[in-house]
């Protein structure tokens, strides 16, 4: 997707912040897409491609909140944007919602609709990859 | 159905979904804020947006010195720390950007204070620490200024080629402005214009090179 400011730049600024948030664990999809994308055993342009995106699109849905639970197609629907394909990422988002609560991790916590009311975890400290 | 945001200040539509509006300079930061405030979904990815194409210029500038890849860490830790914890920011504190910047500023110092083991035993390590220090003294920044400019004043001793210096990043180019503050005094119209660019080629490659030898400790 051809964006304003879409330069090289920016582009590798906005990977920069996908791979610092991923690093410090901050509560953003980059964190649960991460993780799928390392059980699957995916690279991050694979799992791009998987949804019709490019490893660019993909880092715009990665700096998104999870979606919440009361509104989640709507959300996704949001969070795809036109970066990727919503049906897609909805099936993925799911997914990953599913296996999260099988393994009782805390993948893709879905968040409560509503304004913010603080940090429910602070992210520990970036380390470079 | 997905909402649509409209700006608020000018009424822009936001066709693609991103939520920020490119025609208005002020209200995208402030109103990317609220959105992260109101928790929507999008909002980091709208603040994120919003809020880099101005704080990267103004570190770029104030920080040239310091290599391209500590500037863009501390961009990012800035940004995530006010998507982490949008409340870190009170309006009637002071503007976001500033605070932005004094976070990024911290982060800056952090990673010098590494390189150079000024002083290790303080040196605070993580977001977890910046964000504390962010809620108990958002707004004192003198302990950065303070460090950045003993730093600058290591690179350029001369006071009057640190005032060059601002200039450039400035990205001033008036011979009369720097023959003022290097004090090149009365001096022939083409020879003043050609000891102006002696003088600022003297600064920038300083700078460069110390930018260099901060590289070299990275890499």
């Amino acid at each position: 997707m051809n964006l304003p400011g879409s330069t090289a730049r920016h582009r590798r600024l906005i990977a920069g912040l996908v791979q610092r948030a991923i690093d410090s664990g901050a509560s953003l999809l980059a964190t649960d897409l991460d993780r799928y994308a390392a059980a699957e055993g995916l690279s991050w342009e694979q799992l791009a491609r998987s949804l019709r995106g490019t490893p660019d699109d993909l880092n715009q849905v990665a700096l998104c909140r999870p979606p919440s639970a009361e509104r989640f197609i709507d959300d996704v629907q949001v969070i795809a944007g036109g970066y990727v394909d919503a049906d897609r990422l909805l099936i993925l988002l799911r997914q990953i919602q599913v296996l999260g609560a099988f393994s009782g991790s805390r993948s893709l916590r879905l968040r409560a609709a509503g304004p913010y009311h603080g940090a429910a975890s602070a992210p520990s400290a970036p380390a470079r990859r | 159905m997905p909402h649509v945001r409209k700006c608020p200040k000018c009424g822009t539509p936001n066709q693609n979904l991103r939520s920020v509006c490119y025609r208005c300079g002020e209200c995208d930061l402030t109103a990317s804020h609220q959105a992260l405030l109101g928790g929507e979904p999008t909002a980091p990815r709208e603040f994120a947006d919003a809020a880099r194409p101005r704080l990267y210029p103004i570190l770029r500038k104030r920080h040239a010195f310091i290599p391209r890849e500590i500037v863009e860490d501390s961009l990012h830790d800035a940004l995530l720390a006010i998507i982490v914890s949008p409340d870190l920011y009170q309006p009637d504190r002071g503007s976001l950007l500033n605070l932005l910047v004094r976070i990024a500023e911290r982060r800056i110092v952090d990673a010098l204070r590494k390189l150079e083991r000024w002083s290790p035993e303080i040196a605070s390590g993580g977001l977890v620490e910046l964000e504390e220090i962010e809620a108990n003294h958002p707004y004192e920044s003198a302990l950065t200024g303070a460090e950045l400019e003993a730093l600058l004043a290591e690179i350029l001793p001369d006071s009057k080629d640190r005032q060059a210096w601002e200039l450039v990043c400035e990205g001033r180019t008036s011979v009369d402005e720097f023959a003022a503050v290097l004090g090149l005094g009365e001096l022939p119209p083409a020879q003043l214009k050609a000891e102006v660019k002696r003088h600022r080629d003297r600064i920038v490659a300083k700078v460069r090179r110390r930018r260099e030898e901060f590289r070299r400790h990275l890499l």
